[in-house]
């Protein structure tokens, strides 16, 4: 898709894209009632009934629906989201908390007969509203499929959906993109009644009341919420524990000046990946790579590092972690150096030791 | 005919140790509800292979963009996976290691070697083989399933093995260390020329939208029917107008995630 080149010109919510024949839609929006160019809005934050729209990317379907020039709304980028909602044959267009209202009459026969859709026609507005409708829709589900499918549903869909949203909020200013993806990907809800256990890969001070949506359901279905973070949390749950760490040994070539070294851009590729950040164990700083091209093409991933100019044979560790990468720099003759100079001797006759086509560099994948 | 990629994981891994994987088709809701209604995936028109197939990758939940005959961005917006099992399915049509149609429109031009040609990356049509190929390039289920290709893998390969060296670079493409990783790049690739059949027993289960299982209107009432006569597992994530194409990505991956810890466990 491509962003509309000129974000800050107000838009026009002038169509939707039916998911199913009831509850929310996609709102479409175009520059002006007559434009032929549709587009999907894009929130803030995924999924948050706080977010705002922050840009509109263009939305390529032949399934969109006009809505009535009565229902068109405008819309600007840093605007609150603006809703579609389907039910009995009417469109109603505006914000979660306008439709809220504006559907009062309806919200009986919505909770009856849909009560999945209630659920998200509520997510946003009054917490305890929220977890009553949830803990309707539970019923509903248990009533229809059976309690194991409505259970899976409360653990397994709704509970991580809060949970994502409330770590996004909390971590966003705390953590960089891949970081924060990390966290997400290794949270662990599980329940041990009447204790609903999160598990997250990394230490953190994380309380449940940075997580109050989450800690509001868990509450709302009687359990209490509880935070196990760091490797304990795998440990202790008999969960897999996330396979993200990777160790790298490797003899360092000395570049310009003696306090530079060159990152072969294969290890870039499969082990640096988009980490530029590095954080040495030694002396606690961190330290950023950069890389340089020749026009397209990539050339060199740099490393500054000055103590390397007092070290004769310079070898390094590095230790991806869940969110995190982290190195430490030693001269081979050192006791520490030693450690690593013989990981990647042993290397050598075994076959998983690699150089560069000179053999200045050396390196070698270690298992966990 | 004798096949360079096959040859190399022969040569690295003769004998398969892990289970063959389920199929994944990851279609959009339209579809997705209509297959399930009817109980068949159909086969459709290849425009790259000019042949009528059934796509599936492997146990990997890695989308088709502007291919084939959906529209994009209702796939992105309001996607719909059926997970199959492999057991009792014809052989496979052919067998690629990433999306063919990916591949035909240039979108691992950064990575492939121009003068190797398509054919040249195939590998043996049976699951067995692109199994073998999971278990040399990635070594397990999860590791293939994240796009973490074994470390030093290219390093493996004789640098005379041209497809060889092409095929890492382009699955490079996938590795969860790049910007924005295109899971097509190493998710292997099988297609059937004959349409598959739910009613057979293949299916193992289905991830939807939630609002698919209300229904108040009655137009969902052939689709759920069905369900309950597949005797289908299911899973659903809830479908939200503000979320965004990555996100449902993720969420499908983490069902999937879980659906293979649970499995190992």
């Amino acid at each position: 898709m491509n962003a509309r080149p000129n974000q800050d010109a107000g838009m026009l919510l002038i169509a939707y894209q039916l998911l199913t024949e009831h509850g929310f839609a996609l709102p479409l929006f175009a520059a002006s009632s007559s434009a032929n160019a549709l587009h999907a809005a894009t929130p803030s934050r995924p999924d948050d009934p706080a977010a705002t729209i922050i840009a509109f990317d263009l939305y390529d379907s032949d399934a969109a629906i006009l809505l009535d020039s009565s229902l068109h709304r405008a819309a600007s980028a840093g605007d609150d989201w603006l809703n579609v909602f389907l039910w009995e044959g009417s469109v109603h267009v505006g914000k979660t908390s306008d439709l809220w209202l504006e559907l009062e009459s309806a919200r009986d026969a919505i909770g009856k007969q849909a009560p999945l859709t209630l659920l998200a026609l509520a997510d946003g507005g009054d917490r305890a509203v929220t977890v009553s409708c949830a803990v309707a829709a539970h019923d509903w589900l248990a009533r229809t499929w059976g309690a194991e499918r409505a259970d899976k549903w409360r653990l397994h869909s709704w509970m991580p959906r809060l949970l994502v949203r409330n770590l996004r909020k909390y971590f966003e200013d705390r953590l960089d993109s891949r970081q924060l993806t990390v966290l997400l990907k290794n949270a662990l809800l599980d329940l041990r009644q009447p204790t609903l256990e999160l598990r997250l890969p990394a230490p953190s001070e994380l309380s449940p009341d940075d997580l109050p949506d989450l800690a509001a359901a868990a509450s709302g279905f009687g359990w209490h919420l509880d935070i196990i973070s760091g490797p304990a949390a795998y440990a202790e749950s008999g969960s897999v524990l996330p396979q993200t760490d990777r160790v790298l040994v490797m003899r360092l070539r000395h570049g310009r000046g003696r306090t530079q070294t060159q990152i072969p851009l294969r290890l870039i590729d499969e082990f640096f990946g988009p980490d530029r950040k590095l954080h040495d164990r030694v002396s606690d700083r961190t330290l950023a790579m950069t890389l340089s091209r020749s026009g397209e093409r990539r050339n060199t991933m740099k490393l500054q590092l000055p103590e390397m100019a007092r070290m004769a044979d310079p070898v390094a560790r590095f230790v991806r972690g869940v969110a995190s990468m982290e190195f430490e720099v030693y001269d081979a003759s050192s006791k520490e150096g030693k450690v690593i100079a013989d990981l990647l001797e042993d290397g050598l006759h075994n076959g998983t030791t690699h150089k560069t086509s000179r053999g200045a560099t050396w390196w070698r994948f270690l298992p966990v | 005919m004798s096949r360079e990629l096959v040859e190399i994981a022969k040569t690295h891994c003769p004998n398969v140790s892990i289970a063959v994987p389920d199929l994944v088709h990851v279609t959009s809701v339209g579809w997705g509800r209509r297959i399930v209604s009817s109980g068949i995936i159909e086969r459709r028109r290849c425009t790259v292979l000019e042949n009528e197939l059934v796509y599936f990758f492997l146990a990997r939940p890695a989308y088709r963009f502007g291919k084939g005959d959906e529209k994009n961005d209702q796939l992105n917006f309001f996607p719909f996976a059926i997970i199959l099992s492999p057991s009792a399915l014809p052989a496979p049509y052919h067998v690629y290691p990433f999306d063919t149609g990916a591949f035909m429109a240039g979108f691992y031009d950064e990575g492939c070697d121009p003068s190797i040609y398509l054919d040249d990356y195939e590998i043996d049509p049976d699951v067995v083989s692109a199994t073998r190929h999971l278990e040399w390039a990635f070594g397990s289920v999860p590791e293939y399933f994240d796009a973490r290709l074994k470390p030093a893998l290219a390093t493996s390969i004789p640098l005379w093995r041209a497809a060889g060296q092409s095929w890492v670079r382009i699955a490079g493409l996938s590795t969860v260390g790049r910007g924005r990783p295109d899971r097509r790049a190493s998710a292997i690739e099988l297609a059937f020329d004959q349409s598959i059949d739910l009613r057979q027993g293949h299916g193992r289960y289905l991830i939807f939208p939630e609002q698919l299982l209300e229904d108040p209107h009655g137009v969902n009432t052939e689709f759920l029917d069905m369900i309950r006569a597949l005797d289908i597992d299911f899973e659903t994530y809830a479908w939200r107008p503000n979320e965004t194409p990555d996100s449902y990505a993720d969420t499908i991956g983490a069902i999937m995630r879980r659906k293979l810890r649970s499995a190992a466990a």
